[in-house]
């Protein structure tokens, strides 16, 4: 247990473990609700924020965080209009975001920061960064509890689900809030290429082997937090890039999922 | 007073009437059968009772109030064409999909408590269906599904139901199955029930009446003006489509 001798690593594991909570327990409503490419373009379009807060010299995250909520606003709104063309408006704002995220780049002399953005750094996971992921972490999961049931109901038929009362437009103009934070929050640890595939990933193989919705969620959070647990102290000792250990780690875990879910079958049919 | 009151109900879609002047009266516990050929306006009538549509003409009251101004959309309930087109593969519980429609009786918290679980598992008897509460919604058989939508239906204990051709692709045992539950809700629960269906033969041994639809306009009754024969007899001979004996 040496990595906890380090200050920067207590750090880096506080938040990657929050991190690893909200991002799959968002993921699991985003992706039953098929809107898994919504993750992805925030997540270029929260590098746009984040070069914007190079850019004028602010706290990159703050900038991220708000030009993602913005995005994700705008997404809500297109995915109402162009109900037949949701990918389209996507790809729309998934393109404006990374070439305004190339521009402020190249025009910004800090450019060198950059990589901790794309790549994720756990050596720079600064008390600031603590301070900003502790409560809006807490947010999101108290949002989500609170309404479990309405999120539960716009995965399952966002058409009907008005008919049991659900709010449906607040709820999801909430829901696209909360995707947009929780992807701004994951930049540190994983940076901005794999935010998506730790929103996937994990509830990927939840879902493999979950009896419910509620057995979904747990199982998504048990196979995210392992994979960011395993991918930090690894990238500690073997001085890897932690985004990329934490995700390989992820897909090796739903290999391993899917690997057993095949031999339980197999055993079973020859039972 | 009659429970479910239309009066000169007209909609019409981009300036074409899909429903044109329709007058209806149902009382408690009726048992109403809407048919007719496809695009003939039944559809959309449920839409307007369900409140879902606004009509360009007329009135819809439910116990005489305005079904506008109805808030707690939990009084109706409804089974649309589209219910079964969900995910097959999402990952939820019998007892998860009926407790969600629970959603407005939830506290503060939107969780299930025990006085909910309790509601879910009267429901689920009721569609015989208590044992598959823990299974999962896709492994499930079609009429099997349908019984669930109708637990998941029932466990706000609406007062209307509204069910737009429950019966699509479902196989005949499945039928048998469905009207039998839902004679229960309606005979025993005196349960008031209006159902879109293609199948007059079978639906006229359940249903006290029977509305006919063509072309936007209802024409209540049409069932005692007809008898079945005559009606075969006339969407063969037209073509499927509805000429009623009276306007009236």
């Amino acid at each position: 247990m040496e990595f906890l001798d380090y200050t920067f690593m207590r750090r880096a594991l506080l938040a990657g473990n929050l991190v690893g909570v909200i991002a799959p327990l968002v993921g699991v409503f985003l992706n039953l609700r098929r809107l898994s490419l919504i993750g992805h373009t925030l997540s270029h379009v929260a590098l746009a924020g984040v070069a914007l807060g190079l850019f004028l010299g602010f706290f990159p995250v703050y900038t991220a965080i708000i030009v993602s909520i913005l995005a994700a606003l705008a997404i809500e709104k297109l995915r109402r209009d162009y109900r037949d063309y949701a990918e389209l408006s996507l790809a729309i704002i998934l393109a404006a975001g990374l070439g305004l995220a190339t521009i402020l780049i190249s025009a910004s002399r800090q450019s060198v920061g950059i990589h901790s953005y794309l790549f994720g750094s756990i050596s720079l996971v600064g008390t600031r960064d603590i301070y900003m992921i502790l409560p809006l972490a807490l947010v999101i999961i108290a949002v989500i509890l609170k309404y479990y049931y309405g999120f539960f109901y716009l995965a399952f038929n966002e058409n009907e689900a008005w008919l049991a009362g659900v709010p449906v437009r607040t709820l999801n103009i909430v829901f696209m809030v909360i995707v947009s934070v929780t992807v701004a929050l994951a930049i540190r640890v994983v940076g901005t290429l794999l935010i998506a595939s730790l929103i996937t990933i994990p509830v990927a193989a939840g879902m493999q082997v979950a009896w419910s919705f509620k057995s979904t969620i747990w199982l998504s959070l048990l196979f995210s937090l392992t994979a960011v647990n395993l991918g930090l102290i690894l990238s500690f000792y073997y001085n890897l890039a932690p985004g990329g250990t934490i995700i390989l780690a992820g897909v090796v875990i739903l290999l391993l999922v899917l690997l057993v879910k095949k031999i339980w079958f197999m055993l079973r049919r020859d039972l | 007073m009659s429970f479910l009151k239309v009066e000169g109900v007209s909609f019409a879609y981009r300036k074409e009437r899909v429903v044109d002047d329709v007058n209806l009266e149902l009382k408690l516990g009726d048992f109403a059968a809407f048919i007719g050929p496809n695009g003939s306006g039944k559809s959309t009538l449920l839409k307007l009772i369900l409140g879902y549509l606004t009509p360009t003409r007329g009135e819809i009251t439910l116990k005489g109030q305005p079904v506008a101004d109805i808030m707690d959309w939990t009084r109706v309930g409804y089974i649309s064409q589209q219910v079964k087109d969900f995910n097959q593969s999402f990952p939820a519980t019998v007892r998860e999909i009926v407790g969600s429609n629970l959603y407005s009786k939830m506290g503060l918290v939107k969780f299930l408590n025990q006085e909910l679980e309790k509601k879910i598992y009267r429901a689920l008897e009721l569609v015989e269906m208590e044992d598959f509460i823990n299974r999962k919604i896709g492994n499930l058989s079609g009429g099997q599904q349908q019984r669930i939508f109708i637990a998941r239906l029932m466990v706000n204990d609406p007062e209307l139901i509204l069910l737009d051709e429950p019966l699509a692709g479902v196989d005949i045992r499945a039928q048998d199955d469905f009207y039998r539950i839902i004679g229960k809700i309606n005979q025993e629960m005196n349960k008031t029930v209006i159902m879109v269906s293609h199948d007059i033969q079978v639906i006229s041994k359940h249903a006290n009446k029977i509305i006919c639809f063509e072309g936007g306009r209802a024409y209540p009754h049409c069932s005692q003006e007809f008898s079945y024969d005559d009606y075969m007899h006339e969407l063969r001979r037209t073509n499927l489509r509805i000429i009623p004996r009276h306007d009236h």
